[in-house]
């Protein structure tokens, strides 16, 4: 690895926020669009993704849930392609996710009592697809 | 690039909380120590790190004249424990929900991420920071490995 910002791509999926039981989707709050779900087109179809998933506090008995999904098609994730361990306690999760549909969602959901938390998701920058080879 | 989990290494450096004003250092919140600092021995002294911050939230106040939270972050480090002297980078102050990204090239041992919080009366911001360093060593070896 000779450049490590050259080679990585960085988005926050879900922005760290004190959140109230419901189910959030990547990119569905902050500022970012709502469309709850993101198109790997937009960045370069990345290989692999790590996926940092980072609690700071829960409220008594809060919990949050983690899914990664996917799809072929733009709203339509029908697959769930992981399913972290429920987090009940501060702390991280990194998955290294590999996909391999072009729309992926990472859905979270807090149940019980408020948890802030936030998903940052970091990419390879090496293509797939028709191409055949980095550029 | 093989594979992205076997070249990287995460340590967030700051878990997500909704805070007041004040200075919050590197691993002093959350179930982390207090230690205000991070060892680059314990993470095979990086050569480059991206210091990834998001800010999830920073309240407004209605009030005259509608004071704002802000968020500004800076990257201490020094040679020795306890004696982080030397400013590396200051970031821009932020107070939108959004995120900020640098390449922090390591020179020294010991690292801080150093983040204000301010504001003028009990306003709260919401913001996470993440690191992530490569695996390539630098010191006598010479060589990555």
């Amino acid at each position: 690895m000779r450049d490590l910002a050259e080679n990585l791509g960085v988005l926050d999926a879900i922005r760290p926020v004190d959140s109230g039981v419901a189910e959030y989707n990547a990119r569905s709050n902050g500022d970012h669009a709502t469309v709850d779900e993101i198109d790997l087109a937009d960045y370069h179809y990345p290989r692999k993704i790590m996926v940092i998933v980072s609690v700071g506090e829960l409220s008594a008995g809060g919990t949050l849930d983690i899914d990664i999904e996917s799809g072929d098609t733009t709203a339509a994730l029908t697959n769930t392609d992981a399913s972290l361990d429920q987090m009940i306690a501060a702390g991280v999760q990194v998955y290294e996710y590999k996909p391999t549909r072009r729309f992926i969602n990472v859905e979270a959901v807090v149940a019980v009592d408020n948890v802030t938390y936030s998903v940052t998701l970091v990419m390879d920058h090496a293509r797939f697809g028709n191409m055949g080879s980095d550029d | 690039m093989r594979d992205l989990a076997e070249n990287l290494g995460i340590l967030v450096s700051h878990r997500p909380l909704e805070v007041p004003a004040g200075t919050y250092n590197t691993r002093a919140n959350g179930a982390h120590n207090t230690a205000g600092e991070i060892d680059l021995a314990d993470y095979h002294y990086p050569r480059k790190m991206l210091v990834i911050i998001t800010l999830g939230a920073a309240d407004q106040s209605q009030m005259f004249p509608f004071p704002q939270a802000t968020l500004q972050a800076r990257i201490y480090s020094g040679t020795a424990s306890g004696a982080l002297v030397n400013l590396d980078k200051t970031f821009p102050v932020f107070f939108t929900p959004g995120e900020q990204i640098y390449e922090y090239e390591t020179v020294r041992r010991y690292v801080n991420i150093e983040c204000i919080v301010t504001n003028v009366i009990s306003l709260y911001v919401d913001f996470a920071v993440v690191l992530v360093t490569d695996h390539a060593r630098y010191g006598s070896m010479g060589s990555d490995d």
